[in-house]
């Protein structure tokens, strides 16, 4: 009954979108190919990961060894040694609904919690439907031996404190939210919901402040003669990475001193004070198979680094890496 | 729409199908796929409004099932499973794609010039129920498509958001009124004025 009972209710809703423009697929065969393929290739592909792993220390000299221009419409991807895909460029997406983080109560959350702490929360008839939600309060670390400890209780690889000249100037790291599974989420949960069903009427907001040791991501800020580098790290934690490809921009895969990183080169029109400017700059990327960790190095403000000197930069940071 | 893409299973046929594949005939997962790529399609399409990453989702939230075949108990709908599998999927990608913006933001913030508005898909959506629908979470967006246009039963939806039907009824209200309260505010179109061809009435 209920399912005819929608057909009225949002009838309305309905009326508003295209419905005749949902095209037809057939992705049979491409699932069927994966499926078959997937196993196929395996072997194959664990036999050069292991044959590029031992010949890794004879390119760490090499700047570049291998190059390989990629068009926009192609997928550059990273494998693990099983095969399996970790990170992979998509193509742009240009017209998609964007995500808008909607809460009202994250304001609150915000004020109440210091930089650097991880604060759960329990709304009382929420829309989360009972579960926890997280708010982390950044933190900017200017002090390199603060990040170097905050790093190490993470758990996470250390930084040089400089790398091709350009010294440290401040980190960020970001933490993983508790997973639904494990007993810190769980114990917080049963204290806070506590707490609301006991609450006043009106009462709806329940939070406290959570320990982290997992981090999720990390970014860390260099800098010479005015010019900033900065490098990402995104901590996968068996997750697969997409990355989309801006539309006009290029990317090609390279090997640096026995990495496979994946240079972008970005040329785009933005408005800047009403004004036309033409943004031109690159950046890097690779993937850390031992550490599921996946990176991004860019020049992230100031007088633009050349396509070579963020080579040699990836170089440098490849060979110093903890 | 065709019959050969799209052919319909009853329960045992499917379930034959199943327990054949999870035995190692591999080549009887391609009904299944015909079955379901297109409902899937639907509903990955009209979250992300994107023909390409939706299509490229139903490939890998086929493959997903296709791998995760051996937790799948008989005991369970094989569809509301399906689904499962597609919204975590789904909302993944959408998590996915939320924090290498803001990563990129963080790294190089002169380079996120496109706001929510310049990215819609006015295809898909129309403009105001577009905007509506980018102002709610992925959970949110995903709860109103799958009820709205992919019709599925509060108890269907529990199934698939493990949530508890009766929650998902309140959330669906509070879906509602955000949606209407944005259309309300960003629309100059009377809400209630059932004779314009774009009200979008929830």
């Amino acid at each position: 009954m209920e399912r005819f009972e929608t057909s009225d209710e949002y009838r309305g809703l309905k009326l508003a979108v295209h419905t005749s423009q949902v095209p037809e697929i057939d992705v049979a065969e491409k699932v069927m190919a994966r499926i078959a393929g997937s196993s196929r290739r395996r072997p194959a592909v664990i036999r050069t990961m292991r044959g590029s792993t031992a010949l890794a220390g004879l390119f760490a000299l090499l700047l570049v060894v291998s190059v390989t221009a990629y068009a926009t419409s192609e997928y550059i991807q990273f494998r693990d040694k099983s095969g399996a895909v970790r990170v992979e460029y998509v193509p742009p997406n240009t017209s998609r609904i964007v995500d808008i983080p909607y809460n009202k109560f994250t304001a609150q959350v915000h004020e109440f919690a210091k930089p650097g702490e991880l604060v759960a929360y329990f709304v009382k008839d929420g829309d989360e439907a009972g579960g926890l939600q997280f708010e982390f309060k950044p933190e900017r670390m200017t002090s390199f031996s603060k990040l170097q400890d905050e790093l190490r209780r993470v758990g996470s690889p250390v930084l040089p404190q400089a790398v091709s000249g350009f010294q440290f100037e401040y980190g960020e790291i970001r933490p993983h939210y508790p997973d639904k599974e494990t007993p810190q989420y769980r114990d917080t949960l049963k204290e806070l919901s506590g707490l609301a069903s006991r609450a006043a009427d009106g009462e709806r907001l329940f939070m406290k402040t959570v320990p982290w040791t997992d981090a999720a991501t990390l970014v860390a800020i260099y800098s010479k003669d005015g010019a900033s580098i900065g490098l990402h790290a995104h901590f996968l934690r068996g997750m697969e990475m997409y990355v989309e490809l801006q539309e006009g921009n290029t990317s090609e895969k390279r090997t640096i001193a026995g990495t496979e990183v994946v240079y972008n080169e970005v040329k785009r029109q933005i408005a800047a004070e009403g004004r036309p400017v033409q943004l031109e700059y690159g950046y890097l990327n690779w993937y850390d198979e031992e550490r599921d960790i996946y990176y991004t190095l860019t020049n992230h403000k100031g007088p633009g680094i050349s396509k070579e000197e963020m080579l040699r930069l990836a170089e440098d940071w490849l060979e110093k890496k903890g | 729409m065709s019959e050969s893409l799209q052919p319909s299973l009853n329960s045992d046929e499917l379930e034959t199908l199943v327990s054949a594949v999870r035995q190692g005939e591999t080549e009887k997962y391609e009904p299944i796929v015909r079955a379901f790529q297109q409902p899937i399609f639907r509903y990955c399409y009209r979250l992300f409004a994107n023909r390409q990453d939706a299509e490229d989702a139903v490939q890998d939230i086929l493959v997903k099932a296709y791998r995760s075949l051996g937790q799948y108990r008989r005991a369970d709908n094989f569809q509301a499973w399906l689904y499962r599998i597609a919204y975590r999927h789904c909302l993944n990608v959408l998590r996915r794609r939320r924090i290498h913006r803001q990563v990129m933001k963080m790294l190089r913030p002169e380079t996120v010039t496109a706001g929510p508005e310049q990215e819609l898909d006015d295809r898909l959506y129309h403009p105001s129920l577009a905007r509506a629908l980018a102002e709610l979470s992925p959970r949110e967006r995903s709860l109103l498509i799958l009820r709205a246009f992919e019709e599925k039963s509060f108890a269907e939806l529990g199934d698939i958001m493990q949530t508890s039907p009766n929650a998902l009824v309140k959330r669906m209200q509070r879906i509602k009124q955000k949606v209407r309260t944005s259309m309300k505010s960003k629309e100059d179109m009377p809400w209630n004025d059932s004779k314009r061809p774009m009200n979008t009435e929830v």
